[in-house]
């Protein structure tokens, strides 16, 4: 089989940019620690929030002296919480989302930052992430989840470290951190 | 079933953020007002000498929404359901507006349609607040009011949708005179089409006129210019019999390129300037944009 | 004689084709014109709630019902041209037709009952119809006998082939049926997932007879048919790239067994990886992910192949044309031909779309732009020009061959590829610079209260613009060439048309191309082992914990 010399070299130049975009995945993940959402988050019964001890109330929960989980339960339409009032957080800290769904599938997504994510009815998407800057963050519903999707949105204010007291309106319960686990709610 | 359609004034066009306007339902308001249109803008006084009745004055809150309205001054109690079907889906209460003397008790009852709602007072004195949505058929939450007065009231997930209600508690509030269409001293529809129009701004009617100006003007001018050669056309085409029809002859290539003797250089050429591009972009994107932002696991 | 005299019933029926097509994309562009000045605020006339229906509408009439006719069409008049011979029972192929139509009006009419709300039924699910948002059974009804419907079509070019092959049994698979029927394979194999989502889950759940499905499993199995489907409509564009292009440049395709290798590479690598439309789903170990995304990356390699054989070709056409000189040839392109004009710039556009693709391929660069503008702007070029536009200028130069007539309003379809090249660049560079920015897709109004958007390069109002602009110029780039088609075919029969069909040999020939290239059992084989390795391990898992759990009840929208 003849194939021009020309088309030859293109072909191995093709191969090499794609080993190239591997690798630049690669690297994001292995050094600067680029997570991917997976299935660590574990599965809930969706129509079972109010049994689950963390989003029956959901919010922020301080589990150490610089991390907070947040709960999030994405529902029509709205983000509880998130859209009644902002959502405060505290820069320069470990925050680490847990986002459901109390219904259909919905998009969770801070505008202006990677924390982008599918709110699944029975699975929970973890998402550890750090804000560097301060600042008012949209949160955005980016999946079509009924005839007010476009009504659904919120916001999140990051201070500066020294300008947060604390998580307010949910107890401060101090959890270890893989609490959660698989939690499996009557299935 | 609108609760309000006869009182207070034509739905205005709300604006957005950008102060640019959102519509109501355009072609169904095109079908029902240009009957409106037709008529005029009032409709004909009914003579009957009945009194009108009186209702509260929810101020606008319930303006074209679902759910209807009950006086159950007298009563102990009254039942008001929540998730019935209405704005859209099942985003009503019902009834939305309620009158009552001071120390009723209210009992909001679920559906279980239309997915988690609440009860929550927006404004107003009463004590309405159910806490965090829920979606079971059959949850109650009861309140007894006492304090006077108009309270409005929203299921919060789906205030945006028009799930909101109203009670007014007492003899003493504001009211409003209620009769059949055409009745009482409100505004009506009026104007149709034309008036959602002048309702919006005025830059989107300048270029719906535009475009049905150029659409009219295209149409002439066209019309004349073709209607003549279009029916000459058509008596060619109606007297064609062609039954067999044969392809255009090959065309003679000015130099014949063998493959051995071809070499693709512009293509090697064109494919290097877009790897160079690509290569830049991706980079500029992978480590600029993305690596820029805050990122899940970093 | 031309193909309409040589074979009367699959010209009739591949013309049958391209009408409901044309149709389809006739009532799938208007649609798009009121999304796209719905959406940036420049005209609204309708509720924001009913965007969703007319969304619904543009992508099932678009992506699906366009499409799959216009390539039934298409494939089989390939299939015929090139094994010259028609179809083995006449009655068969108004079977299949007949099918995808039932289809198609099955699945339109909750649709469009949307709009109108005494009608007790819609399906305002949009064209990937994820549950526990459910639509009307009647909707997911008409979406498998469109499926099945294709199955029907692919069995009746392979029944063509199989006639031919009994006849012919050492010639090399003539280059237009052989990628025939590998793009038949590829689907056959893409469609398990969703027939298998519709048929097991959604009709029996829509009916009431199960309760709740699996959101994540349904996803799952959705995007196993979701990344194929869109080579399911690129590949009908290569073929016409690889096999009329050249000829339309006045030369000769460089290389046909180039063109089988990247055609098994399709068959093979289009399936294994629709978890790439699933990077940020919970519920997914990040493992499978990462294959996903290695056969992702791998799949741009016959695209690249491609484009280096595409331009090849086209610059010998160039330069048997006269061309000289390292970039001077490209003026000596037949650019006052619509066909050739069409297929070229969709072409370059696909170059464009083809690397916004590859970031959404990153698996972890894809957080940037998930659900954002972004996807959209990337699929407007690529199944919107790269397939679309091909699909109508290869329509200019086989209209007259399928009709007897000879093209209408020549100039008209001279600037309807021009146009649309201009006013998609306009509106796609918007939608990939407001994906930047954070905006949503699919959202009727992306203007929120709590949210604002920054733009990387220029202003979001700015993009609107072009936006609005861009669509309302692809919409008068639309009616052009429906126009085109319309009084081409009011037109009279002539006894000449000024088309030739003949397509000389390529200059590196089938001979050239090693045999295992035509063993269509081995890759079709082989492309079922990659979908196990893929996909076995994740939806087992997900069968395991019960096939309908964690379960959703019904959201009917």
């Amino acid at each position: 089989m003849e194939i021009h010399r020309f088309e030859k070299l293109w072909g191995l130049v093709s191969v090499l940019l794609i080993v190239g975009f591997i690798t630049t995945i690669a690297y994001g993940a292995v050094f600067v620690g680029v997570e991917m959402v997976d299935a660590s988050g574990g599965q809930i019964q969706a129509d079972e929030l109010n049994q689950h001890p963390q989003f029956s109330d959901p919010g922020v929960y301080q589990t150490g002296p610089n991390s907070y989980d947040v709960y999030i339960v994405a529902e029509q339409f709205q983000f509880r919480p998130g859209t009644q009032s902002p959502l405060r957080l505290p820069a320069d800290s470990e925050i680490t989302f847990y986002v459901t769904s109390a219904d259909v599938t919905h998009g969770f997504n801070v505008v202006g930052t990677n924390v982008n994510t599918m709110a699944i009815p029975g699975q929970i998407a973890k998402l550890p992430v750090t804000f560097n800057e301060p600042g008012t963050y949209g949160i955005v519903c980016h999946e079509y989840c009924g005839a007010a999707h476009h009504e659904m949105a919120g916001s999140i204010v990051v201070v500066p470290p020294s300008q947060y007291d604390g998580p307010s309106g949910n107890t401060s319960v101090v959890a270890a951190p893989g609490d959660l686990g698989a939690v499996g709610v009557g299935k | 079933m609108d609760s309000e359609d006869c009182v207070v004034e034509t739905e205005a066009a709300s604006t957005g953020v950008d102060g640019l306007p959102t519509r109501r339902r355009f072609l169904t308001g095109v079908a029902s007002a240009a009957g409106a249109a037709a008529v005029g803008t009032r409709g004909v006084r009914a003579q009957e000498s009945t009194p009108a009745e009186r209702r509260p004055d929810w101020g606008g809150w319930l303006n074209g929404l679902d759910g209807g309205y009950r006086d159950a001054r007298g009563q102990d109690s009254v039942t008001v359901r929540v998730g019935t079907t209405g704005n859209g889906g099942a985003f009503a209460f019902e009834p939305a507006g309620l009158w009552v003397d001071p120390g009723t008790t209210i009992t909001f009852q679920w559906t279980g349609q239309g997915g988690g709602h609440n009860v929550v007072a927006d404004s107003g004195d009463a004590e309405i607040d159910s806490g965090d949505p829920v979606a079971e058929a059959g949850y109650t939450y009861e309140t007894t009011v006492e304090a006077a007065g108009i309270t409005n009231y929203v299921c919060e997930p789906h205030q945006a949708l028009g799930m909101k209600g109203a009670v007014a508690v007492g003899d003493d509030v504001p009211t409003v005179a209620y009769g059949p269409p055409g009745t009482g001293g409100e505004e009506e529809e009026s104007g149709g089409i034309l008036q959602a129009i002048a309702d919006s701004s005025p830059g989107i009617t300048v270029v719906l006129l535009f475009y049905a100006m150029s659409g009219l003007g295209v149409t002439l001018v066209l019309g004349a210019e073709y209607g003549g050669k279009l029916y000459r056309w058509r008596q060619k085409v109606i007297n064609a019999d062609v039954t067999e029809t044969e392809e255009a002859p090959a065309v003679e290539a000015e130099q014949e390129i063998g493959h051995d003797e071809y070499d693709p250089t512009g293509t090697a050429a064109l494919v290097v300037f877009y790897l160079i591009i690509i290569t830049f972009m991706w980079v500029f994107m992978y480590f600029v944009e993305f690596l820029g932002r805050a990122t899940v696991g970093v | 004689m031309t193909f309409i005299d040589d074979y009367p019933h699959e010209a009739k029926l591949v013309r049958y084709c391209f009408a409901v097509a044309f149709a389809a994309l006739g009532v799938g562009g208007l649609l798009g014109l009121v999304q796209a000045l719905h959406r940036t605020g420049v005209l609204r006339i309708i509720d924001s709630s009913d965007y969703y229906t007319v969304l619904t509408a543009h992508g099932v009439l678009l992506a699906l019902v366009f499409t799959t006719f216009f390539i039934a069409g298409l494939f089989r008049w390939a299939v015929t041209r090139s094994l010259e011979r028609g179809v083995v029972s006449q009655r068969y192929s108004w079977l299949w037709f007949g099918t995808l139509l039932t289809g198609t009006i099955l699945a339109a009419v909750p649709i469009l009952a949307g709009f109108f709300p005494n009608v007790p039924m819609s399906a305002d699910v949009l064209f990937t119809f994820y549950p526990p948002l459910q639509a009307h059974p009647v909707f997911y009804v008409g979406a498998v006998l469109l499926i099945v419907g294709s199955w029907l079509a692919g069995a009746d070019y392979f029944r063509s082939f199989a006639g031919w092959r009994r006849e012919n049994p050492d010639e090399r698979i003539p280059l237009q049926t052989f990628m025939v029927l590998t793009t038949m394979l590829m689907w056959y194999l893409a469609t398990i997932g969703v027939a298998a989502e519709v048929l097991f889950f959604l009709i029996p759940w829509s009916l009431g007879l199960i309760q709740t499905v699996d959101p994540l499993l349904s996803r799952t199995l959705f995007w196993f048919f979701g990344h194929p489907v869109v080579y399911f409509w690129l590949l009908p564009a290569y073929l016409v790239w690889y096999t009329i292009l050249p000829k339309l440049s006045g030369g000769r395709l460089l290389s046909d067994p180039l063109a089988r290798i990247v055609f098994v590479l399709f068959l093979l690598l289009s399936t294994p990886v629709g978890f790439h439309h699933q990077y940020v789903d919970p519920g997914i170990p990040s493992g499978y992910k990462f294959v996903a995304m290695v056969n992702t990356m791998f799949l741009l390699l016959p695209s690249l192949l491609t484009a280096f054989t595409v331009v090849a070709s086209m610059e010998h056409g160039a330069r048997q044309r006269g061309g000289k000189g390292r970039l001077n040839w490209l003026r000596a392109l037949p650019w006052d031909n619509p066909a050739f004009v069409g297929c070229a710039l969709a072409g370059l556009m696909f170059a464009a779309g083809g690397f916004s693709g590859m970031i959404n391929a990153g698996m972890n660069i894809n957080y940037l732009i998930h659900n954002t503008l972004w996807i959209p702007g990337h699929f407007h070029l690529t199944v919107g020009t790269a397939a679309a536009l091909t699909y109508m200028a290869v329509t200019y130069w086989l209209l007259p061959q399928l009709t007897g007539k000879e093209l209408a309003l020549k100039k008209w379809a001279l600037v309807q590829p021009y146009l649309w090249f201009v006013g998609m660049t306009l509106m796609s560079n918007a939608m990939h610079r407001g994906g930047l920015a954070g905006i949503p897709r699919r959202t009727a109004e992306p203007q929120y209260d709590q949210v604002s958007f920054d733009a990387v390069v220029g202003s979001v109002s700015e993009m609107r613009l072009q936006i609005a602009l861009g669509g309302t110029l692809l919409f008068v780039s639309l009616v052009l060439f429906l126009a085109v088609l319309v009084a081409t075919w009011l037109g009279p029969r002539v006894e000449q048309i000024s088309v030739n069909s003949a397509i000389p040999e390529p200059l590196s020939g089938s001979d050239h191309a090693p045999l295992v290239l035509d063993n269509l059992r081995l890759w079709a084989a082989i492309a079922v082992l990659l979908v196990i390795i893929a996909y076995g391990i994740p939806i087992w898992s997900m069968l395991a914990d019960g096939p309908f759990a964690p379960g959703s009840p019904p959201f009917p929208v």
